[in-house]
């Protein structure tokens, strides 16, 4: 922009002033609790920040946010211009794979001295920045200056996108505050590391927002591409493959139900995707960003689009078109973004559910599978089952104190769900129910009484204080056909 | 009691009269035949397995039993380079060498290399188990001093317990409030005048908690190694798992009353193996009544029946009764010792470095290096895979240990405490397969896949073969292997 027009330009375009047009948002967010899945965690608060800015059409102005902020959310309210007044909203569309959420607040009248920001026009790549937050009431503006081009993590989900690392002397940043250049909202922070902010920039979010805007919703993200890789830094290993210098990533594993999956192979080397030549460090140079990961190209689609790939198979380069699908953590063996309630089995005092991120590890038995095969997802094993916890009863007597074991097989079921564990228990064997241990120095085999196995059921949930000994899991995401070769 | 009346006495009763001739105290005359021992100690370091390690000059007590030997610790002579006997009023050092170690149940048999050293000195007898409650005293060379010391208590709790020299194998053991302090290892604990045990270690976190091997153990070894060889207490190998739970009973078709323990995993290669099989429930061994919870009537108390295997020796088949499949049936289960390693002495680690790769056995000794918190794919390959596959023993896994930074690897993504899986295309089991693998290649790249994190790592051969004396040169590294 020519500075001498800017100088000349009238204050309302530059923007409405900070205070009308950023907010206090307040979450209340609750976890699910790891070992007893019926209850939740103590509650706790979160305060952050949201943006005004138009909202769906015919419904007045909405607040922009991250998702993270509004994760386990359980209530949300929001406060202006410092006022202790505190006003009722919730959650309108949030989007865990894009880290953004749009909160409404239904009283119209809480916009009535409120402005949406101006979006910004061009990409936030270099130039100093103002960071504006709400603190003690009152509004604090920080200078800061575009460090470098970043590639960012999602946090709620695993897609990754263009940012942009701010330097900033602010304490406690990261919390989805406004970034402003030139009076425009340029970005939102999404984590601080020292005295430097993670950004999503407006190139991202302001997309999100006009699809959200024109359809009441954002189509679904590729997530992953879905493969590991070795990379090709050495002489050696890129003559090994054919290649006259290092260059590209060769593929080692690729997952099912991903984008790559039937279309990459275990020993190509992925050269380019979506036109961008990838390194040997699986790179991509971006003209505005620099140096990116080459995920990061997925977040500029959308699942159901196609993106070109070139590798070189076989001794020779072929260009294959790529059908992006949604791989996300919800795919995975060990879900790393379940927003569902934890599905979960209490029988006999045994409490079964499926491992997931939330969960985490404890034992060995867990850690190496979280370690070795958390995306490893198949056909044939969509979940892991582990005995989570025992509550001790008489009827369960020789397995109190167990916990965080992973469950093979119940009467001689695989089990991959805890849908699997309740059908199992339908059919016991000669009287008894035998639940098999997946292999573990402690204990491989646990043996109930399956004629007292209700009524235990009923007296232990009485007495330890769980509302229902069942919860149901959702369906995981349909993983497709086996990717072959 | 009575020892610290008498000790006591000469004092209490000075000045009265008539004087009695003083009473011998208890331990006279015995603090001659307790010696102590200065062993310079040479282990290994296997981050640097080329290394032959730092000399170490460590203390501990021994003392003479019949046949003319000292007998003291494991521990206090491993990895011996040079060993010095020194009596309880004599000045003189004296040469020793090792005459049998049992790693084990940390016991060693030493003599002095001159003839003639022990003359005059009275072996100690040994005695039988101690009870709860009965007094007992030391005789070493703990820190805090150059001359004998002694130390009293009483037997505080009888237990298995694991060795902590051994790495893990548990045995019969005696604890006792009796301090048991470093260069303590080695000694006699006494009751009366006869040896109940040999002090060998101390729990660290605790107050006034020694333990001492009793006799059942030294007899063992004693008997061991009569014939020269020493072949270790035998192990079952087998993961067993408590029956307290009713249904579990009942499925197994226990009658009412029936006590005993389930067999979950027999190690295949264990001699057990065919013989004692999965879901079996092990009622008796060697005739004991084995309870809900695997332990046996013993010393007016329970003890683990890790315990009764101690009554054998390798080699022995030992009688079980045994619950198969609704069929009560005798077996006689044959033992020998562990193949869980133990971490073991007196050996160079084996390692192959190429290119400045350094591999290394997935062994015990290496995994105590690697550790498991950041390594599940080696914990997993080290600890659960053969639990995952019970019914045949599986073939031996090499590690990369590190890498030797140099110009021809310096850019490879050779990640440390990743599992080798092939080398060109062949399985590799052990540091002979890959050497076999590495020399037969007569092609331009050397191409090693690894298991897990599906790394692959390319080295140009001949230019890997330039600077593999440059590298070894460089890291100190003689000789470039030890298979």
């Amino acid at each position: 922009m020519n500075p001498l027009l800017f100088l000349l330009l009238p204050a309302a375009l530059a923007g409405p002033a900070h205070e009308d047009a950023i907010v206090q948002l307040k979450v209340t967010h609750q976890r699910w609790e790891r070992s007893q899945p019926w209850s939740k965690t103590n509650p706790s608060l979160r305060t952050s920040q949201a943006v005004v800015v138009e909202g769906l059409p015919g419904q007045g102005p909405a607040l922009l946010t991250t998702a993270q902020m509004v994760d386990d959310a359980a209530h949300v309210r929001v406060s202006k211009h410092g006022q202790p007044e505190e006003t009722s909203a919730r959650v309108y569309f949030a989007d865990r794979e894009a880290n953004l959420a749009l909160v409404v607040v239904d009283d119209p009248a809480f916009f009535a001295d409120l402005h949406p920001v101006k979006l910004a026009k061009k990409p936030l790549v270099s130039g100093e920045v103002v960071i504006a937050r709400w603190r003690d009431n009152q509004i604090e503006t920080s200078v800061g200056r575009v460090a470098r081009g970043t590639t960012v993590d999602s946090r709620t989900g695993v897609l990754r996108s263009a940012g942009v690392r701010i330097q900033a002397d602010i304490g406690g940043g990261g919390w989805a505050e406004p970034i402003f250049a030139g009076g425009a909202l340029a970005g939102l922070a999404t984590g601080a590391s020292g005295s430097e902010l993670a950004v999503m920039p407006w190139s991202f979010f302001g997309p999100w927002l006009e699809e959200l805007r024109r359809t009441g919703g954002v189509r679904p993200w590729p997530g992953r591409l879905g493969i590991d890789f070795e990379a090709i830094r050495d002489p050696a290993i890129a003559g090994w493959l054919g290649l006259d210098s290092p260059h590209g990533v060769l593929v080692t594993r690729v997952a099912q139900g991903s984008s790559a999956c039937g279309v990459l192979r275990r020993g190509d080397v992925l050269l380019a995707l979506d036109g961008q030549a990838v390194d040997g460090g699986g790179n991509i140079r971006d003209a505005d960003f620099g140096l990116l990961e080459y995920e990061v190209l997925l977040s500029r689609h959308h699942a159901g689009e196609s993106v070109p790939v070139r590798v070189l198979r076989e001794g020779t380069e072929q260009d294959l078109t790529m059908p992006l699908r949604s791989y996300t953590g919800a795919s995975w063996l060990v879900p790393s973004d379940r927003t569902d309630p934890p599905a979960y089995l209490m029988a006999g005092g045994l409490v079964f559910r499926e491992l997931d991120d939330d969960y985490g590890g404890g034992s060995p038995e867990l850690d190496i599978i979280n370690q070795l095969w958390r995306e490893a997802q198949t056909a044939d094993e969509r979940r892991v089952v582990v005995l989570a916890d025992v509550l001790a009863d008489p009827y369960n007597l020789g397995y109190h104190g167990l916990d965080d074991l992973p469950v093979a097989t119940v009467n001689g079921v695989v089990v991959d769900r805890v849908g699997d564990v309740a059908e199992a228990l339908q059919h016991p064997e000669g009287g008894f129910h035998v639940i098999r241990l997946r292999p573990n120095p402690t204990l491989m085999e646990i043996v109930l009484d399956a004629a007292t196995l209700d009524e235990a059921t009923a007296r232990i949930a009485a007495a330890y204080g769980v509302p229902a000994p069942y919860r149901p899991e959702v369906e995981p995401p349909d993983l497709g056909e086996a990717c072959g070769e | 009691m009575h020892i610290a009346i008498l000790f006591a006495l000469p004092w209490a009763l000075a000045g009265a009269e008539p004087a009695p001739p003083p009473p011998e105290p208890a331990l006279r005359g015995l603090e001659r035949s307790v010696v102590r021992l200065t062993n310079t100690s040479q282990r290994p370091d296997w981050r640097i397995p080329w290394n032959p390690g730092r000399p170490r000059v460590g203390q501990g007590s021994g003392f003479l039993i019949e046949g003319g030997r000292i007998l003291t610790n494991a521990h206090v002579v491993a990895d011996s380079k040079d060993l010095v006997i020194q009596l309880h009023d004599d000045a003189d050092p004296h040469p020793a060498r090792i005459v049998a170690v049992g790693h084990d149940c940390d016991l060693a048999l030493v003599e002095p290399v001159e003839q003639g050293v022990l003359d005059g000195l009275v072996p100690l007898d040994l005695g039988g188990f101690p009870a709860l409650g009965d007094e007992v005293s030391t005789l070493g060379y703990p820190v805090g001093g150059r001359w004998l010391s002694s130390t009293r208590g009483t037997v505080s709790r009888i237990d298995v317990i694991s060795s902590v020299h051994s790495g893990g194998s548990a045995h019969l053991a005696v604890q006792t409030d009796a301090a048991i302090n470093p260069g303590n290892s080695g000694g006699p604990v006494l009751a009366g005048r006869r040896v109940v045990g040999v002090a060998f270690q101390a729990a660290a976190d605790l107050e006034n908690t020694g333990y001492f091997i009793p006799m059942p153990i030294v007899r063992h070894f004693l008997e061991d190694v009569a014939d020269g060889e020493y072949g270790g207490f035998p192990r079952l190998d087998v993961f067993f798992a408590d029956l307290d739970a009713p249904a579990a009973r009942a499925r197994a078709g226990m009658e009412q009353g029936e006590t005993g323990v389930r067999v979950d995993f027999v190690h295949p290669g264990s001699p057990a193996h065919g013989v004692l099989r999965p879901e079996d429930i092990l009622l008796t061994l060697d005739g004991e009544i084995l309870t809900n919870d695997g332990t046996f009537r013993s010393y007016d108390q329970r003890l683990q029946l890790e315990a009764i295997l101690d009554r054998f020796q390798a080699g022995d088949a030992v009688p079980a009764r045994v619950l198969r499949a609704g069929e009560r049936m005798d077996l006689a289960v044959p033992v020998s010792s562990s193949v869980f390693e133990s971490r073991t002495y007196e050996t160079t680690p084996r390692y192959v470095v190429y290119a400045g790769l350094v591999f290394v056995p997935l062994e015990r000794s290496y995994m105590e290096v690697i550790g498991v918190s950041g390594n599940r794919d080696v914990l997993w390959e080290y600890a659960y895979r053969q639990l995952s596959s019970p019914d045949v023993a599986l073939p031996g896994r090499v590690v990369l240990l590190r890498r030797l930074d140099a110009e021809v690897n310096a850019t490879v993504g050779a990640a440390p405490y990743t599992v080798l899986d092939r080398v060109n295309g062949q399985p590799i089991t052990c540091l002979e397969d890959l050497v076999a693998a590495l020399d037969e290649n007569q092609g331009r790249y050397q191409v090693f896949e690894f298991a897990h994190v599906d790394t692959v790592v390319v080295l140009d051969r001949e230019a890997a073969a330039a600077a593999h004396p440059r590298i070894l040169e460089r890291y100190a590294v003689t000789p470039d292997r030890r298979l």
